[in-house]
């Protein structure tokens, strides 16, 4: 026990005793001056020999305290960070980049901003480091669009020490393989995307050894990643997948295996939908003949078929499933009709809804172009502001940009007012927009936006997302027009084209 | 006058969160039919639900506000937005053609008040025999307050410490407002962080309680044997113990000019009472300075809204009397340059603990102490973050794990210079500076 110690206890305890016992027990441990000291301080009362007591023996302890060399045995040596080979970007984009990351409305801003500092080769100042990693972490799609390059050396060597951080995306210290064993969902899916792009056979390898101790939508999101690089080998395995335990699982090996052109399950299903599903002849009419069996066949589980509808009919529910498995293009082949019949027959038929929506289920599934024009070019201007955004994605992205032109070029006139939803709904399968476009839409659709009443955030979030997906270099046509658009999108294409002039302006600044 | 109209500084002049946010909803063009701005002030129309749109002003000279929408909050939205829309882009206000009627009438009304205050101040000569009679009543309290204030330590000290924990608030709270009658709020302070130390149950309250009460106890002695002592730690002692400094007694006296490097700006706010803690550095004398400011949190648009870190300032320091100057007042100024300042501070940890020894010689009562530390890096040190310098010496850190990530990516793993709050036992990191510029540590980054 030191002499602070023995001093702690009195202290504590209230002893009534004088501090000379403590004292001459530690007094040849002390420097002398110190013991000369306090030895002066028993002559007054037992209370304040105490409290001076504490009051020189803790300045001693406060002017006198030490700290040690490193042990080498404690010490741990940090990662040494790489030197920045890209310069920070220029002030006006770090204020930008300060005010958009406190503003959760403006991440397609943020975003953008990011990509530009990326493509000019530069990166975020160190400071802001901290509030992009932690916004990565908790927004999972601003992680997959978070341009990596713009963390610089600094960010790739921070995100290794936390463990938050460190497997938020692939650095060179991670390979694909330990992020496909070790990394959040997501990434995980991505590494077997990339893997299997690269050496599909083995990929497959290591999915089917991490297949059994993976949970069922796991199991789903890791299978949808096999359409890259699939090939016959992977027959096997997909069929394996149709007896899997989970029904989603079991319905997207279907899926890949009509992708894969497999012939037995073509056929397979092709026969077996044909049964209840077929296009009868009676000249000089054709009908559509849909008879589904009374009961749920336990055969058709295997094709990720459910039997309870969450809600509606059970046959609606059968055959919109078993409609789904094909592409419709392929289906109608089998039928031996057109889409002219197709017209036709189901223009007023009972099941017509449940038929169209399955269709276009699987049209964007297996991209069918030629069903997706077909229909397109047979909808309504109302139809198709709603259908479009739905079916576009199973379009190559010149004909999503071909088809929303022709509409706006030939529906000039009957153009019905929009909301501003429903535009960033319909432009957003062909963003970014192409500069002609983008003026089309400035020219013919902004001015008919319906009138909205509402200023808070989801407002003028869907106003940042129009914005983001305009072509910035329109904008001015915007004030050339003298168009009355909402503020918030004003602003928001505003300060986009503000950001994309300033890095165009003067790149050497930025 | 401030320069910087980063959103960042705005925000700190918000009264709250939810202002701050509906300000940034008003940036829309859309909301501002009318933007102007001259050298004194910024003003503009806000449309609001009404029918008739709100008159925004805000004076620049000493940051003041004034709006015509009936908001409480002050500043309100109206004027933060108007803020927020002049750091954004200047442009957009009308170049200076003179301010309009309203403006002008306003900004009048304000100078007319401030030239009547100014008078009315100097008219008020103190009377110096009133005065003197005050302050020996004063003196008069104090020793009583001391007095009373010894007896309660040893009668704390004879009834043993182990028994605090148990003692409720008022036992603390009885002591802290017989100080505060007593005229003594320094001590009352220091009365009311004891009763913290205990109630918190710190695992080592008791080792860190009797190191207060020691060094409360010697204040008293100290107090006791005024004349004894040095004139500049006398003005210490008298200044814990909770004597005032009059602020143009500080500004009379004589000045330290150097260029003044911005280090640190912190803003806290408790019970209502904001304090602004600015810590400077001259860059010739490599001396430290603290300016601190409090404001009720309803005005906290008077304090000081320049000075941000990393800034570089020219100008004057009126410091405090006292044995370790380093509590000052802001003189004449400018700010010279708002680049990444140049930074010579202690070559190594011995050398910065030594100055930290020395300065608590002079002045055992030091609460904390700036330190700027060349050449030190981060190291993991029994899994802690610690700091080394080139000598292998390492100093602990104190911070919470949001800022020691913010830390981390600010010093990276090379060297650096780094300045901080060293509180005898732990460093505050506060900033840190490299070859291209000097960046504040904050707790979430932003």
């Amino acid at each position: 026990m030191t002499v602070w110690e023995a001093l702690k206890q009195h202290a504590l305890l209230g002893q009534q005793q004088p501090l000379a016992g403590v004292l001459a027990e530690h007094g040849t441990t002390l420097e002398p001056e110190l013991a000369n000291a306090l030895a002066k301080v028993q002559t007054l009362p037992i209370e304040q020999q105490v409290l001076r007591a504490i009051a020189l023996l803790g300045q001693y302890r406060q002017v006198g305290r030490q700290y040690p060399r490193s042990q080498r045995d404690n010490l741990t040596e940090m990662p040494v960070c790489g030197s920045e080979t890209r310069p920070v970007c220029a002030s006006q984009c770090q204020t930008w980049l300060h005010a958009w990351l406190l503003d959760a409305a403006a991440e397609d801003l943020l975003l953008e901003c990011l990509t530009l500092i990326e493509q000019h080769g530069q990166r975020v100042p160190s400071g802001l480091l901290v509030p992009l990693l932690n916004r990565a972490r908790q927004n999972p799609a601003f992680r997959k669009q978070l341009p990596v390059l713009v963390l610089g050396e600094r960010g790739q060597w921070l995100s290794q020490l936390n463990p938050d951080w460190h497997t938020l995306w692939q650095t060179d210290s991670v390979d694909d393989e330990t992020l496909l064993r070790t990394g959040p969902t997501d990434l995980r899916e991505q590494a077997l995307g990339r893997l299997r792009r690269h050496d599909p056979a083995h990929a497959l390898s290591l999915l089917q050894t991490l297949w059994p101790q993976e949970g069922a939508k796991t199991r789903t999101g890791m299978l949808i990643q096999l359409h890259h690089g699939l090939h016959a080998g992977d027959a096997e395995f997909l069929r394996h997948c149709q007896q899997d335990r989970s029904q989603a699982v079991r319905a997207e090996a279907t899926r890949q295996l009509v992708l894969l052109d497999d012939p037995i399950i073509i056929d397979t299903l092709s026969e077996q939908l044909l049964v209840f599903f077929q296009l009868r002849q009676h000249p000089p009419t054709t009908r559509l003949n849909i008879q589904l069996p009374g009961q749920f066949d336990k055969a058709w589980s295997r094709f990720g078929i459910k039997e309870k509808p969450p809600r509606g009919g059970k046959k609606a529910f059968w055959l919109s499933q078993w409609l789904q498995l094909l592409p419709p293009s392929q289906l109608l082949a089998r039928l031996g009709g057109d889409w002219e019949t197709i017209t036709e027959v189901l223009h007023s038929h009972a099941f017509r809804d449940t038929v169209l929506a399955a269709w276009d289920n699987a049209a964007v599934a297996y991209q069918d172009g030629a069903y997706i024009n077909w229909r397109l070019q047979h909808c309504e201007n109302r139809d198709f502001i709603n259908l479009f955004p739905t079916l576009a994605s199973g379009l190559e992205f010149s004909q999503r940009v071909d088809r929303l032109a022709n509409f706006l070029h030939g529906a000039l006139l009957q153009l019905p007012a929009l909301s501003m939803w429903e535009v960033v709904e319909l432009v957003t399968p062909c963003s970014p927009l192409p500069a002609d476009l983008s003026e089309q839409l400035i020219r013919h659709c902004l001015p008919a936006l319906k009138k909205h009443h509402s200023d808070g955030d989801s407002a003028r979030q869907v106003a940042t997302q129009l914005a983001a997906v305009l072509a910035p270099e329109s904008f001015p046509l915007l004030d050339r027009l003298d168009l009355q658009v909402p503020a918030a999108l004003y602003d928001a294409y505003r300060l986009r084209f503000q950001l994309q002039q300033a890095f165009i302006s003067s790149p050497e600044n930025y | 006058m401030t320069t910087d109209w980063s959103p960042q500084h705005i925000a700190t002049l918000a009264p709250d969160a939810a202002s701050l946010k509906a300000a940034q909803k008003l940036l829309s063009s859309r909301n501002w039919p009318l933007l102007g701005s001259n050298e004194q002030a910024l003003w503009g129309h806000c449309l609001g639900s009404g029918s008739k749109p709100y008159l925004v002003r805000v004076a620049l000279d000493e940051l003041a506000f004034k709006c015509s929408c009936p908001s409480r909050k002050f500043p309100c939205k109206h004027a933060l937005a108007l803020l927020l829309l002049y750091g954004q882009e200047r442009t957009r206000f009308q170049p200076p053609t003179g301010a309009p009627d309203w403006v002008q009438e306003w900004l009048d009304s304000r100078a007319q008040r401030k030239s009547k205050q100014a008078t009315k101040t100097a008219s008020k000569a103190a009377d110096p025999i009133a005065q003197n009679k005050r302050q020996e009543q004063r003196a008069e309290k104090v020793a009583r307050g001391v007095e009373e204030l010894q007896r309660w330590l040893e009668d704390l000290i004879r009834a043993g410490l182990a028994d605090l924990p148990s003692k409720p608030y008022r036992f603390w709270d009885n002591m802290r407002a017989r100080l505060i009658d007593a005229q003594a709020p320094g001590l009352a302070n220091r009365v009311q962080g004891l009763a913290a130390l205990v109630i918190s149950a710190n695992p080592d309250w008791s080792e860190r309680l009797l190191q207060q009460l020691g060094q409360l106890y010697l204040l008293l002695q100290a107090y006791q044997r005024l004349d004894q002592l040095d004139p500049l730690l006398q003005q210490d002692v008298r200044g814990l113990i909770g004597w005032p400094f009059l602020k143009d007694t500080i500004l009379q006296q004589s000045a330290q000019i150097d260029n003044w490097a911005v280090l640190s700006r912190e803003q806290t706010e408790n019970d209502n009472l904001i304090t602004l803690k600015i810590w400077l550095y001259g860059q010739q004398q490599q001396q430290p300075a603290l300016l601190l400011y409090f404001a009720p949190t309803s005005q906290r648009a008077h304090l000081p809204s320049g000075l941000l870190a990393g800034q570089i300032l020219h100008g004057a320091i009126h410091y405090y009397p006292s044995a370790t100057p380093l509590r000052a007042l802001l003189g004449e100024h400018q700010i010279v340059t708002t680049n990444a300042p140049a930074l010579n501070g202690h070559a190594n940890c011995e050398q910065a603990l030594r100055a930290y020894h020395q300065a608590l010689l002079r002045n055992p009562w030091l609460d904390t102490y700036p330190l700027l530390l060349d050449n030190v890096s981060l190291q993991y040190c029994e899994s802690r973050l610690c700091l080394r310098d080139c000598a292998h010496r390492e100093l602990p850190l104190r911070a919470s794990d949001a800022t020691l990530w913010h830390l981390l990516a600010l010093a990276g793993s090379g060297p650096c210079t780094l300045f901080g709050e060293w509180d005898g036992t732990r460093l505050r990191a506060l900033g840190v500076a490299d070859t291209a510029a000097y960046n504040t540590v904050l707790e979430a980054g932003l």
